[in-house]
């Protein structure tokens, strides 16, 4: 019974590999074609005319990487904070995952956290949906 | 669910939650030793582990075994799935995404509040909808690249 978790389990970090390379991919597809070019638009919102929780998330990071910050925001204020956290704890969780090993650190949310997050999104999701001012400043645009 | 422990500075591992509490019945592990199971932030002492402190520190106290002071803690050792939850529902641009957020933002209460079977539940479902959301996404960006490069 050696330990195992002492080093990288292979698959787990070739699947991580494998991802960022796609993501790397992904970016670089953004960055040269640019968002309006991209062949598809969201099926969700074609579908049902509603703006979800992540929709402006393309056009958002793509302002991005132009250094336009206002306008990414302006696309999805919450996405753009959210979003940053999340990858921050799932990469930590990740970190720990390829390792067989805990996280090296978690962002301490207290007993409530996750709720009041659950609470924000839900009220972002409703709210930018909503056509007159201020709420549909929320959209994306 | 897969644990990890800590035993004369080495650690040893992955073994079953049967496993820990046989190791722990025959008096090879106590409550100071530390243990660690994915999902959990840090390696804790096997007395502060709420899946494994109930049996165990009856049987540590069997044996007159010193307690572990902190025996109330309850260690975040199911996952909550939040973050994954947060970023699919942000990437994958589906309302499915909030169902996982939902389900991921009761976990730690739940198990808090010492109801671990509804946290692992609710574990459970905020998986499944992180599951479902991501594979949904992943499928519509195939179908959206495919095309694309057909056009």
């Amino acid at each position: 019974m050696k330990a195992e978790g002492q080093g990288v389990i292979p698959w787990r970090a070739g699947l991580v590999l494998l991802i960022l390379v796609l993501l790397g991919f992904a970016s670089w597809l953004l960055v040269s074609t640019g968002p309006e070019s991209m062949p598809l638009g969201c099926v969700f919102h074609q579908w049902s005319d509603l703006h979800c929780v992540g929709c402006g998330m393309t056009r958002a990071t793509f302002a991005l990487f132009e250094g336009r910050l206002l306008a990414a925001i302006s696309q999805n204020p919450l996405g753009m904070v959210l979003l940053p956290i999340a990858l921050i704890g799932v990469s930590l969780e990740v970190i720990g995952w390829v390792q067989g090993k805990p996280a090296p650190w978690t962002i301490p949310l207290g007993a409530h956290g996750a709720k009041i997050i659950a609470i924000i999104v839900i009220a972002f999701m409703i709210l930018r949906n909503l056509p007159w001012a201020p709420f549909h400043w929320l959209g994306p645009h | 669910m897969k644990w990890h422990f800590i035993q004369q500075d080495e650690q040893q591992g992955p073994v079953t939650e049967e496993q820990i509490k046989g190791l722990l019945a025959a008096g090879n592990l106590n409550a100071d030793n530390l243990a660690w199971c994915e999902g959990m932030a840090e390696w804790k002492p096997i007395g502060e582990i709420a899946e494994l402190s109930v049996r165990s520190l009856n049987e540590v106290a069997s044996k007159g075994i010193s307690k572990s002071p902190n025996v109330s803690a309850r260690e975040n050792c199911i996952p909550t799935y939040l973050w994954q939850s947060i970023v699919v529902t942000i990437c994958c641009c589906l309302p499915f995404g909030v169902v996982a957020i939902v389900y991921a933002s009761k976990v730690a209460a739940l198990e808090q509040s010492g109801d671990i079977a509804g946290a692992a539940a609710a574990s459970e479902s905020a998986k499944k909808w992180c599951h479902v959301s991501f594979l949904i996404g992943v499928l519509f960006t195939v179908i959206t690249v495919v095309l694309g490069a057909l056009t």
